[in-house]
């Protein structure tokens, strides 16, 4: 290569240099864990690449971080020196400032770069519990894992969720200025006598949303959800509310949508008759419920999949597919898109365990094979719109291929409800992403479809066929689409909304090209 | 009177505007060159240049210098061979003929040049020239396209005649040879790999230097062929001052060919494709937004020529000769076919490299300016029917430039159009700018015929494709659009689409 720059240079005398372009060339290896999406307000604003360029000395290494716009377009380009064990964990960018946060030796550090790479603050935290680590750990050795714990806040800072050290497992939030100077902080009870884990779910300029918890051992399926809503501008606690109907059995929680337009949260998930548990028995059908800020009920809605979601039968639906909707299958909630005609579209998959075939096949050959004799089905995506009053207006089930998850030996005994936690942590749902062009009204929800038939009955086969659900101003189309290549593979990743990049890897030429394409027309 | 004599002039400026608008539209038509016929002639004539100039090798090297060189000898060779099978090359036509015939008269005013010199045209977008170090020229129609007249020409293929008479290819190949195989040069390499820390560093400290030295160099042999071509087109009885607006035209090669040119409804504006306003959507600007382009502190040093206004100054020193920048200039009507065509076949180049979106935009802004011209509407369907097979795979992102704060928003609102046609509507537009109103007009034409061939296979009417693709075939037998219809065809059989339709 190098001599191939220099004959260049050196065979052809011409009148004029012209800028050199770059390829992805001599890629004998391509590791997702270098790189990333950078998003901003739910929509993909880049990527970016992490690469060791040399060892400096015994302890540094010298890295490289690359920004790419969501053109694709090189945005901008920084050396960092850390110490050679150091490994990116997450990027984030609010407009003003990157936050990159790196792992070395049980340490933490945040640094904070402006636009042009000047670092404008850091933060080392030494002292990270072992729930952090584990979590870490789980994250590095995964390299399809997602490791998403930090999140901007508008344009002026960043907040994380971690691990607190209580007296039991403890959450912490955590919100910086761009300095990375601690703006404010949040976390359960130090003296709880439960365990209290929680998830961000939603964070903005004004608000930020939790998902909490709270259960009094590790092993228990008992555990009780609740929805916490916090000023992003100084942690004050806006409301802390249960999950559960106290009046009947218990919810769950399965996304959330705070409307900054008029002040409200949306809560969304399955009821259970009273005495099932959220993690063993089947649910009676999913609910929204609607809060104000300061958590007190507005609107509470339930739908029965027996009464209610029944009536919205679908003619063309196979048998398998009927039954599917009767109550057999669960679903598992990915995405809430809230049109601005106000209705709210939740797009859902369904799943359900069954006895497996191979899995049973293999442990009567191997009784050393580490597999269960249970897996878990996954079966076709589901679109739920309700009206402003929350109203069901439609309840789709878009048809695709089934797939199967196989289980690790031990899981059989785990209910669907906790088993799907363990397929959407594995990357098992077909479901992949959700674009967002909130200003046009246009959502696009990509889902890979198995059934790479181009169109019905047809010969050929696409190497990778996706579905897409659109959402364009409150109306609802589906399509499939074929992604032909001749690369040795081909895959596809999320994009800037309306496309999704397609990666192809040349192995005979060693190259990796990634290009957008358009999905939606 | 002085208001009767402004409306008067200003009358005589629009007849003369006019005038020249309808005669640039009537008079100009294009068909592209040929390809292939002539290939295996210059095939055997790089082979020869290969073979004599490794029979010509410097005295005094050793065996190992003499091996290396060689390499390079081969490189240049497979290069030249890879350009010439891509169908780069335009081997045979008024404008490869032209341009020779402007090379021979140079030559024949100087008689120290080597009469052997060979020219090729390249059908590459990119404003450029250059001389292999083997006798070969290569001018590329990016270049073709910008210039005015025969005068700037000509200085354009003096100053790489120039490169081929002080051998400034052969000398930097041996240099570079030498230094390769020096033994003390690739123990102190091996030293810098085989150490743990700093390699890269090291590496650049170590190469830089003679990098810069290099560049410097080469700097200094621009000025030595500007100097030299300037006395063999002068010789040649070529205007002088020529050299110093080919200079500043090469400056500002990378500004827009037309720069009023945007994209408009007009063109799209088809009875059977209803045009929508969509289409010219545009695509909301890259959040991260745009960052300012950092410039490593040795950039200008490793730079291969010297910035452009200092050889103009150069040349005005040396011949005390002063470039009048507020001078208008026009394009020499002799010299507005070559010009033309050069245009015409840099679509064509850009269609071979795969660039569709700049193919696109460079064909609708040579049919803007030539409305009528049969040319450009063909190659907007050949486009097109790339673009709706691309579309459909979900490979049209491998073609297609996107959106870069870098371009002229005019191309940029180019791009977006692109984006937002789906490839039906890729294939409408195509099939039905070659048949409004009628195809008849194309049928009978070499190209005509196979861009309704192309067409007509993007838009799905695969018996009328099977129609034109045997007209084709049959007629132009072996060439690369025949062999690359047959490809079409088969596919087709293949996948039951043909019998498929009836």
């Amino acid at each position: 290569m190098k001599k191939h720059f220099t004959l260049i240079t050196l065979l052809f005398v011409g009148l004029q240099l012209f800028s050199q372009t770059i390829e992805m060339s001599n890629i004998y290896r391509f590791s997702p864990r270098n790189t990333g999406y950078i998003y901003e307000n739910n929509s993909l604003a880049g990527y970016y690449v992490f690469y060791a360029t040399e060892k400096l000395d015994k302890k540094n290494m010298a890295y490289e971080i690359t920004f790419y716009d969501n053109n694709l377009n090189q945005a901008t380009s920084y050396e960092i020196i850390r110490n050679k064990k150091s490994q990116l964990l997450e990027a984030v960018y609010n407009q003003n400032a990157f936050m990159l946060m790196f792992y070395e030796k049980d340490e933490i550090e945040f640094i904070t770069y402006d636009r042009d790479g000047k670092e404008i603050g850091s933060k080392k935290l030494t002292d990270i519990s072992k729930w952090e680590k584990y979590r870490i750990s789980s994250a590095l050795a995964d390299p399809d894992a997602e490791n998403t714990t930090v999140f901007p806040i508008g344009n002026s800072g960043f907040v994380r969720q971690t691990f607190a050290k209580n007296d039991k497992l403890g959450y912490e939030i955590e919100s910086y200025n761009n300095d990375m100077s601690v703006n404010w902080t949040y976390g359960s009870d130090t003296k709880s006598d439960v365990i209290e884990t929680a998830d961000i779910v939603s964070s903005s300029e004004k608000y930020i949303a939790l998902a909490v918890i709270k259960k009094k051992n590790q092993l228990t399926r008992n555990f009780d959800t609740y929805f916490i809503l916090l000023d992003a501008t100084n942690g004050k606690e806006l409301c802390n509310i249960p999950v559960r109907d106290n009046n009947d059995g218990e919810m769950s929680l399965l996304n959330v949508f705070v409307d900054e337009q008029d002040n409200t949260v949306l809560l969304l998930g399955e009821f259970y008759k009273p005495g099932d548990e959220v993690l063993k028995d089947n649910s009676m059908g999913i609910y929204a419920r609607k809060i104000d800020i300061d958590g007190s009920d507005i609107h509470l809605q339930k739908y029965g999949w027996k009464k209610e979601i029944a009536s919205f039968k679908q003619e063309n639906l196979s048998e398998e597919d009927k039954d599917s909707d009767k109550g057999k299958s669960y679903i598992w909630f990915h995405k809430f898109v809230k049109s601005s005609n106000g209705n709210i579209f939740a797009i859902g998959e369904q799943y359900r365990k069954q006895v497996s075939a191979a899995g049973v096949a293999m442990n009567m050959l191997n009784r050393n094979a580490d597999v269960s004799n249970f897996e878990i089905k996954i079966t076709n995506m589901v679109v739920v719109e309700f009206d402003k009053e929350l109203n069901i207006v439609d309840y789709d089930i878009v048809q695709k291929k089934r797939s199967t998850a196989l289980l690790p030996e031990g899981y059989g005994l785990a209910s669907p409800q906790s088993l799907a936690y363990y397929v959407k942590a594995r990357g098992f749902f077909d479901y992949q992403f959700t674009s967002a062009e909130a200003s046009k009204d246009k959502y696009q929800v990509v889902y890979t479809d198995l059934d790479r038939k181009e169109e019905k009955d047809s010969k050929t086969k696409a190497d990778v066929m996706i579905g897409v659900i659109n959402i364009d101003k409150g109306e609802k189309t589906t399509q499939r689409i074929p992604i032909n290549s001749e690369a040795k593979r081909v895959w596809y990743a999320p994009a800037k909304p309306g496309y999704i990049m397609v990666g192809e890897y040349f192995r005979k030429e060693r190259k990796v090209l990634l290009h957008l394409e358009k999905i939606t027309y | 009177m002085y208001l009767l004599r402004s409306l008067l002039l200003i009358f005589l400026c629009l007849c003369l505007f006019i005038s020249t608008e309808t005669l640039r539209a009537q008079q100009f038509t294009f068909t592209p060159s040929p390809i292939d016929t002539l290939a295996p002639a210059i095939s055997a004539k790089i082979k020869k240049a290969y073979e004599e100039r490794v029979k010509n090798l410097p005295e005094g090297l050793n065996g190992k210098e003499r091996a290396e060189i060689k390499e390079y000898y081969a490189s240049g060779r497979q290069m030249l061979e890879e350009m010439l099978s891509s169908g780069e090359f335009i081997l045979n036509s008024d404008l490869y003929d032209y341009t020779e015939g402007v090379l021979q008269k140079i030559i024949a005013a100087n008689p120290e040049l080597d009469p052997h010199m060979i020219l090729l045209v390249s059908r590459s977008p990119r404003a450029n020239a250059f001389n292999t170090g083997d006798g070969f020229i290569i001018i590329t129609t990016g270049l073709l396209m910008r210039l005015e007249n025969e005068s700037q020409l000509a200085f354009t293929l003096s100053h790489e005649a120039a490169h081929q008479y002080r051998k400034h290819v052969n000398i930097s190949i041996e240099q570079e040879a030498k230094a390769q195989v020096d033994p003390e040069r690739r123990r102190q390499i091996k030293a810098i790999l085989k150490k743990e820390y700093l390699v890269r560093t090291n590496l650049e400290n170590f190469f830089l230097p003679g990098m810069m030295s290099k560049m410097r160099f080469s700097r200094a042999k621009e000025f030595e062929a500007d100097s030299l071509g300037y006395y063999f087109f002068t010789s040649a009885g070529y205007d002088a001052k020529a050299a110093l607006r080919t200079l500043q035209i090469l400056d500002q090669s990378d500004r827009e060919y037309r720069s009023d040119f945007r994209i408009e409804e007009g063109i799209f504006s088809l009875e059977n494709v209803p045009f929508k306003p969509e289409w010219l959507g545009r695509e909301e600007e890259a959040s991260l937004g745009t960052f300012v382009r950092k410039k490593a502190a040795y950039e200008d040093s490793l730079k291969t020529h010297p910035e452009c206004p200092l050889r103009i100054r150069a040349i005005e020193y040396d011949n005390q000769i002063a470039f009048d920048t507020t001078q208008a200039f026009p394009v020499d009507p002799s010299y507005a076919r070559y010009r033309f065509d050069a245009e015409c076949e840099t679509i064509q180049g850009l269609i071979l490299l795969g660039n569709y979106g700049q193919a696109l935009h460079n064909c609708l802004s040579l049919m803007k300016a030539y409305p009528q011209l049969e040319y450009a509407r063909q190659t907007l369907a050949h486009i097109m029917s790339h673009l709706a097979v691309h579309k459909k795979n979900r490979t049209a992102g491998r073609y297609l430039d996107v959106t870069d704060p870098d371009n002229t928003d005019n191309y940029n609102a180019t791009l977006d159009f692109i984006w937002n046609l789906s490839d039906t509507d890729c294939a409408a537009i195509g099939y039905y700018i070659v048949h409004e109103p009628d195809a008849g007009t194309y049928e009978n034409k070499t190209y005509g015929r196979y861009v309704l061939a192309k067409s007509a296979y993007a838009f799905e009417k695969y018996h009328e494709f099977v129609d034109y693709a045997m007209k084709y075939v049959n007629a132009n037998p072996g060439t690369r659009y025949s062999n690359e219809l047959n490809n079409m065809y088969n596919n087709l059989l293949k996948s039951g689409k043909l019998t498929n339709q009836k």
